[in-house]
């Protein structure tokens, strides 16, 4: 009976050996490879000129452009230099909610742009790609529980 | 000790047991949640007692995995084994508080029953981040649930010893689907690689702990020779005759037993005070081997597991306990010590047998 119950063991434990780290590695090597970090007012300062607002009973959103970029831009040179912040006012339902950049409607996941976490401001610089022209959707979304927290539409 | 369940037996050991186990949960979560909310002062009460209680328990996890295993490589961890149940049970409250707290905040708030919601909110199976981690961390907490239901010993004497450890043995179980909760969860979008780093210790350190027991274990059943080859009496020698060859009279230590098998029995043979005896190798409490326990200095053989004691002369535990375990009947011949494999009913006295009889007199 002894002898059994260690062999019980040995053998449980020979397969939790195998199986386990390799469902580790695997795991682990899976990480997504997203932007985990937030843009809080302590390391980027906010861009000065707000081009559109808008909020809802948890959020508020400014669409920020810098100012220097905006110049640059005006004798054709580069594109960007826009910056969204954005406030959680209240705290968001979900663990692990991600905010989105898209500008079609069909695709609200099109651009990651960062990790949310508790209540605070948030800075996060704009793609090269987005202008001024384009429509801006921005979604909130629980990569856990893969559901839609919430979505501003900004428009032109 | 005893496997008597009439009452719970609070001895000085279990009282300090018990208190480092309080002592440094309060200090685990008091210093957890300090630093929290030091460095993120935004985050949730509700958030910090989830991830406190939870690392909390995944911590007390690891160390009740490597309680059984340090005790088979060294015996002075055995005073940890001892009250390893009360270290248990704990860790399930623990995991129970996180559980029932990660339910309220993330599935109690829609238009789903939240039991129902841990199932069904995720699954995407192929990707990792996507994977349903919840459901593994509720199907773990559930058999840690059964585990601390039965840890009492009224569960293992009416269980019996066999089903008993077969169901707390599914804390393997638990433990593996624990971690894949973690890695498959939290790890999934935490910013610090250092969860994964302690994670990937503790794995590695539990698994190695295992191994390495059950290979020392091994070879003392082997090389050392504890577990002795049955050599049957030959059928030509009728003085022997249904008896087995335990060894020489020097093969055993002064206070220490040699086993032997014979079919279905296991059978330890005590050598103490220049007398042999011979009783079941098997404890009544949980089937430890009192084989490999030793002769205290009063006189009792006593279970290396968890401190059961036995006379080795009738096997029965000192009163006021109930336990009993057969008997065998041993024989000189030479120098040579056999032992009968044909046991006695349990509690039956067997004159011990004299090494030197007439030094006895």
């Amino acid at each position: 009976m002894i002898i059994e119950l260690r062999r019980r063991h040995y053998y449980t434990w020979l397969t939790i050996g195998i199986i386990l780290p390799i469902g580790f590695v695997w795991a682990v090597l899976n990480i997504p490879k997203m932007p985990r970090d937030n843009f809080n007012k302590t390391t980027v300062a906010a861009y000065p000129n707000v081009i559109q607002s808008k909020e809802t009973s948890s959020l508020k959103v400014n669409l920020r452009q810098n100012t220097v970029m905006q110049s640059v831009m005006a004798q054709g040179a580069l594109k960007g230099g826009y910056q969204i912040e954005l406030t959680i006012l209240k705290p968001l339902v979900g663990a692990a909610n991600q905010l989105y950049l898209s500008t079609t409607a069909d695709k609200p996941l099109q651009t990651v742009l960062g990790a949310l976490g508790n209540r605070g401001t948030y800075y996060f610089p704009l793609p090269n790609t987005f202008t001024s022209e384009s429509p801006l959707i921005l979604t909130v979304y629980d990569a856990i529980k893969q559901k839609q927290t919430e979505q501003i539409v900004l428009k032109k | 000790m005893s496997a008597n369940y009439t009452g719970i037996l609070w001895n000085p050991q279990k009282k300090v047991y018990d208190s480092v186990i309080a002592a440094g949960s309060i200090v685990y979560l008091g210093s957890f949640i300090g630093l929290h909310l030091i460095l993120n002062p935004e985050i949730t009460m509700e958030t910090l007692i989830i991830r406190a209680f939870g690392t909390l328990a995944l911590l007390m996890l690891h160390i009740i995995l490597c309680i059984g295993p340090l005790c088979r490589i060294n015996s002075v961890f055995l005073p940890l084994l001892y009250n390893r149940r009360h270290l248990g049970v704990s860790m399930f409250v623990m995991a129970a508080v996180h559980g029932i707290f990660n339910i309220l905040q993330f599935h109690a708030g829609g238009d789903v029953n939240p039991l129902v919601s841990v199932f069904i909110s995720s699954g995407h199976f192929p990707a990792a981040i996507h994977f349903p981690f919840q459901p593994l961390g509720f199907i773990a907490l559930m058999i840690l649930f059964l585990m601390a239901a039965t840890s009492h010993d009224f569960w293992l004497k009416n269980l019996s010893p066999r089903v008993w450890k077969s169901l707390h043995m599914m804390v393997y179980v638990a433990y593996s689907l624990i971690i894949m909760h973690v890695v498959l969860g939290i790890i999934q979008l935490e910013k610090s690689p250092a969860l994964i780093i302690l994670l990937g210790i503790g794995l590695c350190t539990v698994i190695a702990l295992h191994l390495m027991a059950a290979l020392k274990t091994n070879r003392q059943d082997t090389a050392k020779n504890v577990y002795y080859s049955v050599t049957p009496s030959r059928d030509d020698d009728e003085s022997v005759k249904g008896y087995i060859l335990v060894g020489n009279i020097d093969d055993i230590p002064d206070n220490r037993a040699k086993i032997v098998h014979s079919g279905n029995e296991s059978i330890a043979i005590f050598k103490y005070n220049n007398k042999f005896s011979a009783v079941s190798n098997v404890c009544k409490h949980q089937n430890g081997p009192l084989g490999e326990g030793k002769i205290t200095a009063d006189g009792c053989i006593t279970c290396p597991w968890h401190g059961y004691q036995y006379r080795p002369e009738d096997g029965c535990s000192p009163p006021p306990f109930p336990e009993k375990v057969s008997t065998f009947q041993l024989l000189k011949k030479g120098e040579q010590i056999w032992v009968n494999s044909q046991p006695f009913p349990e509690g039956t006295f067997i004159e011990p047998l004299l090494i030197h009889p007439t030094n006895e007199n």
